[in-house]
């Protein structure tokens, strides 16, 4: 920032003029000075330290996250106003947080990015309010926020108002939430009550070795529990990608992350009352990617259901979603004929694709996501059910269940399904089927939609006849194949129009398309409430 | 993965409903914790914690809900019950144990 000033031979200038003209030079000047100050952070000592641990500063992140150049800093020169403990004798620079606005692929977003180096990065009143300002302007504006987590958290200095801080947080994630996309990047640590914003937004980004989020950290779990555990172990980022499912995307470094941001920035929309970005439309590369390669003639027999994706995605891309986490259901985006879609699809590659409490959980969320941001839902089915089991009923596989089962009959964006194989019983019903109100359902040959699978089926049906027999193997493998034949197959529930068209999986790409397409201006009348009750 | 990677990888078997599926089973299911009915003759630690009053000792004839012991824990004072009544024949803690969540405590006959 600079003052230009027109320089006229200074014998011309009146004593006035020149008097003038010195003041408005020193105040440029305590302008650059004071900026100097506000933007050397925790000072050199303490940036070394944050590079120390292969760290980038609060200020380099967001930089390397924005379009170059688009970055504008507000609310540099706030400070706190805290007396006690000598904090009035304190100066801390931006008061611990950076905050602003810029681009991403030209796109305007509001940003803030904790900055560890001055006094950890804690959070005090002015911090919070730096935080929640943006967060404001954000929701004003309707564009996306990205919030950078690198704090010790409470500043304990300023007391019940570094509370009140957080909660005002809180408040405007949940206000804001399902209204403009949320993002939030773990760059450090994020403990106590500090890891309730992140859990509240869209998003939770992740880097091995600098990511740790816990409620209560190890040495209060040492001294109240006697139970020994690593920083790394309780809270680093491997365990939320891949134990809690707290994050949503894993990256081995903060430059990988910051490429995972924007990738995820292409496919969303900028609020709730737009549609993401439309792309130049691209074929699958098929010679990769075949359907009739990636689908095992035997039903029992796994594949990847992500290579199935990318036989018909444009371009063959998938973006995939909490890749570790209750991997036997995949999400993610992709796009199709060049928009982007949401899609959710059973892994038969793990645990032969069941539902079971994670994958409930982690695949309603993400209905809820698309359904909040306008994006179109395709669900891939082939699973054999829920899975059994003691600790499943116990940790609550009824209540996480019903979580799919609301997320899709609430969702009210085109909603496409496509049965390749197995659509057994309730895991049939709960994976988009035309009772929750998906506007197509197509069926491969290949599928089997039936209450149970035929092995079971088969002995109950006819348990008395395999009872009675003389050879009871024999009768139960020909009862077994006459269900086979009879109900393993798409035409009975094509019968009733509970699927709308058997395709052959080559039609695919072209059926889901055109779906899409007639899907395009889908409007859906909702019955007025405040919100469901829904079991989250 | 094209075809023969996939064929490369040796899956799991795993049973539903009487069919087999070939799958990768992760480690998490493979180690979970399999369930054990309650055992009416050993009472667990039911939160960690520290012992502040040890009032019965072995012989002791307790009857369902009566006090034990007192256990520090969470910042509160907790009045240990037992689940189960009978003749005590092991004390396994003693006043100012550390005690560990699901620790054998007390031991019925």
């Amino acid at each position: 920032m600079q003052i230009r000033l027109i320089l006229l031979p200074e014998s011309s200038l009146t004593k006035n003029e020149k008097k003038l003209i010195m003041s408005l030079k020193q105040k440029s000047l305590d302008l650059k000075n004071r900026m100097r100050e506000a933007l050397s952070g925790g000072g050199s000592k303490a940036i070394e330290k944050q590079k120390a641990v292969g760290k980038l500063t609060a200020r380099e992140r967001i930089i390397a996250i924005l379009d170059a150049k688009s970055f504008h800093e507000y609310d540099l020169f706030v400070e706190h106003a805290a007396r006690d403990f000598d904090m009035d004798k304190k100066y801390l620079a931006g008061d611990g947080v950076i905050t602003g606005t810029g681009t991403v692929f030209g796109h305007p977003v509001c940003i803030y990015a904790q900055d560890f180096t001055v006094a950890g990065g804690s959070l005090g009143y002015a911090h919070a309010k730096k935080i929640t300002k943006v967060m404001d302007q954000a929701m004003k504006m309707k564009v996306p926020l990205i919030g950078i987590n690198d704090s010790g958290g409470a500043r304990i200095q300023e007391g019940v108002n570094s509370l009140a801080g957080y909660g005002e947080i809180f408040y405007r994630n949940t206000q804001a939430s399902g209204v403009i996309p949320q993002i939030s990047v773990i760059l450090g640590p994020c403990a106590g009550g500090a890891v309730y914003s992140p859990a509240l937004t869209d998003f939770v980004f992740v880097v091995d070795k600098i990511s740790k989020m816990f409620i209560t950290g190890p040495e209060v779990i040492k001294t109240v529990l006697g139970e020994d555990i690593s920083m790394e172990d309780l809270g680093g980022a491997r365990i939320h990608a891949e134990k809690t499912g707290n994050a949503h995307f894993y990256a081995e470094s903060e430059q990988e992350c910051f490429d995972q941001i924007k990738q995820l920035c292409t496919y969303i929309p900028w609020n709730n009352l737009k549609k993401a970005d439309r792309f130049p439309k691209k074929p699958p590369r098929t010679r990769q990617y075949k359907i009739d390669d990636v689908m095992p003639s035997d039903p029992r027999q796994p594949y990847d259901v992500r290579d199935i994706i990318k036989s018909f995605a444009d371009d063959s891309e998938f973006f995939e979603i909490q890749k570790l986490w209750a991997a036997n259901i995949v999400i993610g985006f992709s796009r199709l004929d060049g928009q982007t879609i949401g899609i959710v699809g059973n892994q038969p590659l793990v645990l032969a694709g069941v539902l079971d409490v994670d994958s409930s959980d982690k695949a309603a969320r993400f209905i809820r996501y698309c359904d909040a941001f306008n994006i179109p839902l395709l669900t891939l089915v082939d699973l054999p059910g829920y899975l059994p089991g003691v600790d499943q009923e116990h940790a609550g596989v009824i209540r996480h269940g019903a979580k799919i089962l609301y997320a899709y009959s609430e969702a009210t964006v085109p909603k496409l399904t496509v049965i390749m194989r197995k659509a057994y019983g309730g895991g049939y019903i709960a994976m988009c089927s035309h009772h929750l109100r998906a506007d197509f359902v197509f069926a491969w040959p290949m599928a089997e939609i039936a209450v149970m699978g035929p092995e079971g089926a088969a002995n109950i049906i006819f348990r008395n006849e395999i009872k009675k027999a003389a050879d009871p193997d024999k009768v139960r493998q020909e009862k077994m194949e006459e269900y086979k034949q009879k109900f393993a197959n798409p035409y009975v529930a094509a019968a009733y129009g509970y699927v709308d068209a058997v395709i052959e999986p080559a039609e695919t790409r072209k059926m889901l398309m055109h779906a899409l397409d007639i899907s395009s201006s889908k409007s859906v009348d909702v019955v007025f409430k405040k919100h469901g009750v829904p079991p989250f | 993965m094209g075809k023969k990677d996939k064929q490369e990888e040796i899956f799991d078997a795993f049973c539903l409903e009487n069919t087999v599926y070939f799958t990768r089973v992760p480690e998490s299911y493979k180690n979970r914790e399999i369930y054990k009915p309650l055992n009416e003759k050993a009472l667990k630690a039911f939160i960690p914690g520290i012992i502040r009053e040890m009032q019965v000792k072995v012989g002791d004839i307790v009857q369902k809900g009566d006090q034990l012991m007192i256990l520090d824990a969470m910042k509160m004072n907790n009045v240990v019950r037992t689940l189960f009544s009978g003749k005590i024949i092991a004390v396994n803690v003693k006043e100012g144990d550390m005690v560990k969540k699901n620790q054998i405590i007390v031991e019925f006959e």
